[in-house]
């Protein structure tokens, strides 16, 4: 699914939402994130996409999140990225073949 | 030059000289009438007749010297070349005064150069004890005073014409005239029995087999009528006579050396192929070899396996090559199938535990298990020592670890967000090793389901088996990779973040810094304190000594059952492991968890000598454990005896000859330099010399030797000696029985004289009266 992520500030906190739901707070005297936070509020799923608004604050604030929002996009560009290959593909074919067999 | 040969013989046929013993025929004239010297011309073309090449008059009690000489004259003519003679008499014994007499036929080797004074000898000796009454006999001791007085070697064959258990039947018969018959022929007093009928052989082999004694069975015609030759007269109702025959020379030394090998020299088959080599030539002779058994002797350095290397057509070495042409050694082997087994190379083969390997006898061992076991034994054993090190390092960092409270910091904050890891980290991943095992027993359980063994309701049963088993590895799969994506995920995170905390730190002022600075040392002093204390209070895990694992593989092929075992076959092989990977104060598991330090890891494998090679030393010495577990040693019994044949080189080269001389489609000539190597010398009589044997009348065999036993008792049909001066071979050949005249050597003197115990071994083999 895709995920649209955005960045807003208010008095007290940095605000990130996804989809238009608030997901995590920052608190504006403490200014510290957990990397383990950003893996909750990715929650990536195979197949998943995302996008960011735009930040609308201006000021000292804006270029505090435009730097999370890079971080963001940073990773989930990579993130998005992520493959993997079969295992044993060669067990695989067996089991199709024997599923698709008809022993009658 | 000529070997021997398979002849018919007969030493039992009587002359006129008899005619005071026999009846006469029912018109009055004696039975023998016809067989006077007369007539000696009827009994020659009788036995040119019938292929006779060795002949004895062996009258009663009786040796007519008249006779003999005209005889021996006789035999000089051209016509009668094929003919040979030896001198006997057919003696009546009483060997115990209660039982009947016993026929002995005596042979006595009448030399050439001394032949009329033998002659002479035997017919005094004779005379002076004649017997005149028909039904008069010798007692034992005269028997025996009238032998040593003739003073020639003797061979004794006496008559048995029934089963050695029947005590009477009126035929003189040994049986007949002793209280026990076997105890006689076991001192190795009688050299042979004589036997008429054909169905009598079948009986006195069997009364025999349990006697550890080569007497030999021999038919004789026992003809009185020479013009009714080889019926024993004229109204004899036999008419098929049959002959025994025998491999050898027609001389007394050739019929002693057929009488006491019976198994080899008689009834041996006429080799009528053609695949065998007929000779080589040497510095211009041609040095003849038999269809049989050839062995070739000789002093160490005679030339032997030059020879040998020579004659099977090896690619040659140049010194050979330079000693080939200037002995002019040619041999014609092209369009043969030599199996060739040169000097030592069963050693190497054993060494190298080849001796079976390119036949492919032995089925390979499947040590994936093993390998799994002790691969995750070898893992989880480590992962603890080095969970305990990390343990004892956390909480000792602790002592070492200050953090400087700064209450101005405390409420600071920095213009960015700073990101902290501590929270992050992998999942190990517990379900790689279940899908890769899963992923084994599925790939198995298809070979089997694939296997058209199994019949179509077992093929059902086992593809239910097969698809359940796959939903469950589905399942497996999904969660081992739902683990590898959420440690991908992680590890992005990770390098992105720290990216992050290096630019903002760049774009942050000095004041920023210093307060992102004391915040990341505030989190990581708390970090420690949590992680040890994590650490701590982890639970203490012990790691599973592996369960002793099957590895051997067996394979049933002619008769043997080959089996290959790895060292770690069915056996606790864990001090072992110890062994090889820890020094000697941490051969146990209990001893490497208590260790706490880095360099007491180090120390504690064995080998290494920096901290920095503690993973490579513990794989290589975990490679050596490995590779001495799956050491495979390879065994071979045979099947029909449940015997388990040692491991030895001697016992294992045994079955290695026998399996190639049982294996013999492929060749026609089989050459084996010194196959005594290594095989003690009852095996060799018990074994080799049977696996040999077995092949002689059908496949030529070529060895070198220096065992008597495989000479003499070997039986060799022909002997090659070798001898070498400055370069230039010399060699003789002939069979066992050549003895020196112009044309030949003497053989068994070259054996006695040469080969280590050939001395006694002829000895022993040789029964004779002298």
């Amino acid at each position: 699914m895709n995920k649209n992520i955005g960045f807003k500030a208010d008095q007290n906190h940095f605000i990130i939402s996804v989809n238009g739901n608030e997901k995590f707070k920052i608190s504006k005297e403490i200014r510290t994130l957990n990397a383990k936070d950003i893996y909750d509020i990715l929650d990536y799923s195979l197949g998943d996409t995302y996008t960011y608004d735009e930040i609308e604050n201006v000021g000292k604030d804006a270029l505090v999140l435009s730097k999370i929002k890079d971080l963001f996009e940073q990773i989930t560009n990579k993130i998005i990225e992520i493959s993997f290959s079969e295992n044993d593909t060669s067990l695989k074919n067996k089991l199709d073949n024997i599923n698709n067999e008809n022993l009658e | 030059m000529t070997l021997n040969n398979n002849i018919k013989l007969d030493l039992h046929i009587h002359s006129y000289a008899s005619s005071y013993k026999e009846p006469n025929y029912k018109d009055g004239t004696s039975i023998v009438y016809n067989s006077s010297m007369d007539n000696i011309d009827v009994l020659l073309n009788k036995l040119i007749e019938n292929n006779i090449s060795l002949f004895s008059i062996t009258d009663h009690n009786r040796y007519d010297i008249d006779l003999y000489k005209e005889l021996i004259n006789k035999l000089n003519l051209e016509q009668y070349h094929a003919l040979n003679l030896l001198h006997g008499i057919e003696f009546d014994v009483k060997f115990e005064s209660d039982k009947d007499t016993a026929h002995i036929i005596a042979i006595f080797d009448v030399k050439e150069e001394s032949k009329e004074a033998d002659m002479i000898s035997i017919s005094e000796t004779i005379q002076n004890n004649l017997i005149q009454d028909k039904n008069g006999f010798y007692t034992k001791d005269d028997f025996e005073n009238i032998l040593k007085s003739i003073g020639l070697n003797t061979i004794l064959i006496v008559h048995q014409r029934c089963s050695l258990d029947k005590e009477s039947t009126g035929h003189n018969s040994l049986s007949e005239s002793v209280s026990n018959p076997y105890k006689i022929l076991k001192i190795g007093y009688i050299n042979a029995l004589e036997y008429q009928k054909p169905n009598v052989e079948g009986i006195l082999k069997n009364n025999l087999k349990n006697i550890d004694s080569n007497i030999a069975l021999i038919t004789g015609s026992d003809c009185h009528d020479w013009k009714y030759y080889p019926k024993h007269d004229k109204e004899s109702s036999v008419s098929n006579a049959y002959f025994s025959k025998c491999k050898i020379l027609p001389t007394f030394k050739g019929l002693l050396l057929g009488l006491t090998s019976p198994n080899t020299r008689f009834n041996r088959a006429d080799k009528s192929d053609t695949n065998y080599i007929n000779s080589f030539e040497i510095n211009g002779n041609s040095i003849p070899l038999d269809p049989s058994i050839n062995v070739i002797i000789g002093e160490n350095g005679s030339g032997k396996s030059t020879l040998f290397n020579i004659l099977s057509d090896s690619t040659l070495p140049q010194y050979i090559k330079s000693l080939k042409k200037k002995n002019k050694i040619n041999i014609n082997s092209s369009s043969l199938h030599l199996k060739v087994i040169h000097q030592a190379e069963l050693i190497e083969k054993f060494q190298n535990n080849e001796l079976f390997q390119t036949e492919e006898l032995f089925n390979t061992i499947d040590t994936s298990d093993f390998d799994t076991h002790y691969s995750a034994f070898s893992s989880q054993l480590k992962k603890i020592i080095e969970e305990n090190i990390q343990k004892h390092t956390a909480i000792n960092s602790l002592e070492r670890t200050n953090f400087k409270f700064n209450l101005d910091y405390e409420d600071a904050s920095t213009l960015y967000i700073s990101i902290l890891q501590e929270d992050l980290s992998d999942e190990v991943n517990l379900h790689t090793e279940r899908r890769q095992r899963l992923s084994r027993i599925l790939n198995l359980l298809i070979s089997e389901y694939d296997n058209n063994y199994y019949s179509k309701e077992e093929k059902l049963i086992l593809r239910n088996s097969i698809l359940q088993l796959e939903s469950i590895y589905l399942k497996i799969d999904k969660k081992e990779k739902d683990i590898s994506l959420k440690n991908k995920i992680k590890n992005i995170i990770i390098a992105e973040t720290k990216e992050y905390n290096a630019n903002i730190r760049l774009l942050s002022t000095s004041e920023d810094q210093e307060i992102q600075t004391y915040k990341k040392q505030k989190a990581d002093f708390i970090s420690y304190i949590v992680n040890a204390v994590q650490l701590n209070n982890a639970k203490s895990e012990e790691v599973k000594i592996p369960e002793p694992i099957v590895g051997k593989s067996i394979k049933r092929y002619n008769g043997y059952v080959f089996t290959r075992e790895t060292n770690y076959n069915d056996i606790d092989v864990s001090s072992k492991f110890f062994d090889l990977m820890f020094t000697k104060n941490y051969k146990n598991p209990s001893s490497l968890y208590s260790i706490t330090t880095k360099n007491e890891f180090q120390s504690a494998l064995y080998g290494c000598k920096e901290m920095e090679k503690i993973n490579e030393i513990w794989n290589s010495n975990f490679d050596k454990f490995l590779k001495w577990a799956k050491d495979q040693k390879s065994f071979i019994k045979e099947e029909t005896t449940d015997d388990s044949i040692g491991n030895t080189l001697g016992e294992m080269s045994l079955v290695y000859y026998r399996f190639q001389t049982n294996e013999d489609n492929d060749w026609d000539v089989l050459m084996i330099d010194q196959p005594e190597d290594n095989i003690s010398n009852n095996r060799i009589a018990e074994k080799l010399l049977v696996y040999l044997n077995r092949n002689r009348n059908q496949k030529q065999l070529i060895l070198v030797t220096h065992n008597p036993l495989l000479v003499v008792n070997l039986d060799a049909d022909n002997i090659i000696y070798l001898s070498k001066t400055n370069d230039t071979i010399n060699a003789l050949s002939g069979c066992l029985e050549y003895e020196n005249d112009s044309k030949r050597e003497n053989i068994l003197k070259i054996v006695a004289d040469t080969l280590d115990g050939g001395k006694e071994m002829i000895e022993k083999r040789l029964k004779i009266y002298e």
